[in-house]
């Protein structure tokens, strides 16, 4: 079937509250980190992964120009290459797109031939090369899910990754959804007559579910959730998601791809880029799980609900 | 036939102390309209499906909103608590004041809660920030039923415990308050004497 309305609203949404918590939140650490030797029996044969301790990458470049963090930094640093020493001292590095390079960013981990300059060439890390690379990585993760908000908070077996006071000393299992998180999933949409001529105004539900251990983290989130009533963000084709099925940015060299990022993806460029298709937050409610009840699921878990009303006027027979 | 030209202030005069007598005339009978409209709504209210469910607690097993348990132990109230009762108050002061008389016209006007005010009086018992009254009509979490395990300190003694049983009721949204207060807007709309 082709992508309807439902699923450009979900990629719309999801790729502006991506940007929009590390934009106004500076929701994210720029790191640097070591690449470890992982499996992955979804991947064939052919590909050697290495996984960082942290998922997800960022990667939206146009976070980094103009921005001054907390850190000191000029914004969030998207990895875009690898580096290493030899076991003789020599050092290499490794750009994306070359010697089968391919990052993926929803996993925090990279894909990669070998060492082209090695003797014998192709020699992989995890022998005698190390592996290193410096990113920024999400404060929350953003997973869209069908799961209810019960299988959610009373279920959750989710991995908590204390990512940022540990010192790791492995990748992170893949696929696998990591905590500090945000879930957010469409809920109902409901399309009622606005104007003559068949202009209606389409109104979704967008719930989300924000879980974290930290309770000023989850207090920043819901702080910048309640502010973003009355904001439109930009209508994006779901074709026009970034990232691949590997999780890496959809490359020109990639001819089945809808639309590529060349040069890289910007939501600030996207944002300007499409300024007539928009979406509207008509009302944002935030609200926090009582602690009173919270200490019946996880007391370590803070879990906090944001519900979205989002407006779309548009035409939708015809 | 001479022409009788009447001066506008004259006119005025006369249909301010009109509406002067006017007024203890339409009152009584505004009023008796009113009441007789707010009562009908407070009876819509007490009447509907979801009132008297919430109204027998724990007992409406089966629900008619809920596959599974009652919608009250669905959502995740204590025993204690009335859910429905606060609504009513609310709906209760919903009266009929008189204003002014000016240019011969008597002002009355209807005071009612807004559906705003209502949502924001009714907080889930699990997440403050929501509103269940909200919740009947564009969907609910069911979370409030497993919060409410059957254990010691156990609520509202109607919920499911997660461990044996996570997959458990489901809510179908409803019209509710909503359409109550349309009716009775819509019933105030067409007051007249």
């Amino acid at each position: 079937m082709k992508p309807q309305f439902q699923h450009t609203l979900v990629t719309s949404f999801y790729l502006w509250f991506d940007n929009y918590l590390q934009k106004y939140g500076e929701a994210y650490k720029n790191k640097t980190g070591i690449f470890y030797n992982m499996t992955d029996d979804r991947l064939d044969s052919t590909y050697n992964v290495y996984s960082s301790p942290y998922k997800q990458f960022i990667f939206d470049s146009g976070l980094h120009s103009g921005v001054v963090n907390s850190q000191g930094t000029e914004g969030a640093i998207v990895l875009d290459r690898i580096s290493g020493q030899r076991a003789d001292g020599s050092a290499f590095e490794v750009t994306r797109g070359t010697s089968g390079l391919h990052i993926d960013y929803e996993n925090g981990r990279v894909f990669f031939t070998g060492d082209p300059d090695s003797s014998p060439a192709g020699k992989l890390p995890g022998n005698d090369l190390s592996l290193s690379g410096q990113f920024a990585v999400k404060d929350f993760n953003i997973y869209v899910t069908n799961q209810t908000e019960e299988d959610l908070v009373i279920e959750n077996k989710f991995k908590t990754n204390d990512r940022f006071g540990n010192l790791e000393t492995s990748g992170i299992v893949p696929y696998d959804q990591v905590l500090p998180a945000i879930f957010i999933t469409s809920e109902s949409i409901k399309n009622k007559p606005f104007a003559f001529g068949g202009l209606d105004v389409t109104q979704t539900n967008v719930k989300a579910v924000v879980m974290t251990s930290d309770l000023y983290c989850l207090d920043c989130v819901l702080s910048l959730a309640a502010d973003a009533q009355k904001r439109s963000f930009a209508e994006v084709g779901f074709d026009s998601f970034p990232t691949t099925e590997f999780g890496d940015i959809k490359s020109a060299t990639e001819s089945y791809h809808v639309d590529t990022y060349p040069t890289g993806y910007s939501y600030n460029q996207i944002e300007n880029d499409n300024t007539s298709d928009l979406f509207h937050i008509e009302e944002v409610n935030v609200s926090k799980l009582s602690d009173r009840v919270k200490k019946k699921v996880n007391p370590n878990i803070f879990v906090g609900f944001i519900d979205f009303e989002i407006h779309k006027y548009r035409r939708p027979r015809g | 036939m001479s022409r009788v030209t009447i001066p506008k202030g004259a006119i005025d005069a006369i249909a301010n102390q009109a509406a002067r007598f006017v007024k203890p005339e339409v009152e009584p009978r505004l009023m008796k309209q009113f009441k007789e409209i707010k009562e009908k709504m407070l009876l819509d209210f007490d009447n509907h499906p979801v009132t008297q469910e919430l109204q027998r607690k724990t007992d409406a097993d089966p629900s008619a909103f809920v596959t599974r348990g009652s919608l009250f132990g669905f959502i995740g109230f204590e025993k204690t608590d009335d859910p429905t009762e606060t609504v009513r108050q609310i709906l209760k002061q919903s009266s009929l004041e008189f204003v002014r008389i000016k240019s011969g016209v008597v002002d009355f006007k209807v005071v009612y809660p807004s559906k705003e005010e209502l949502f924001s009086a009714t907080p889930l018992p699990w997440a403050t920030g929501r509103s269940w009254l909200k919740g009947i009509e564009s969907g609910i979490s069911g979370l409030g039923k497993y919060l409410n395990v059957d254990s010691i300190d156990s609520r509202s003694g109607g919920g499911i415990q997660s461990e044996t049983n996570t997959g458990g009721g489901r809510f179908s949204a409803t019209k509710y308050i909503s359409e109550i207060l349309n009716n009775f807007i819509k019933k105030i709309d067409n007051l007249s004497l």
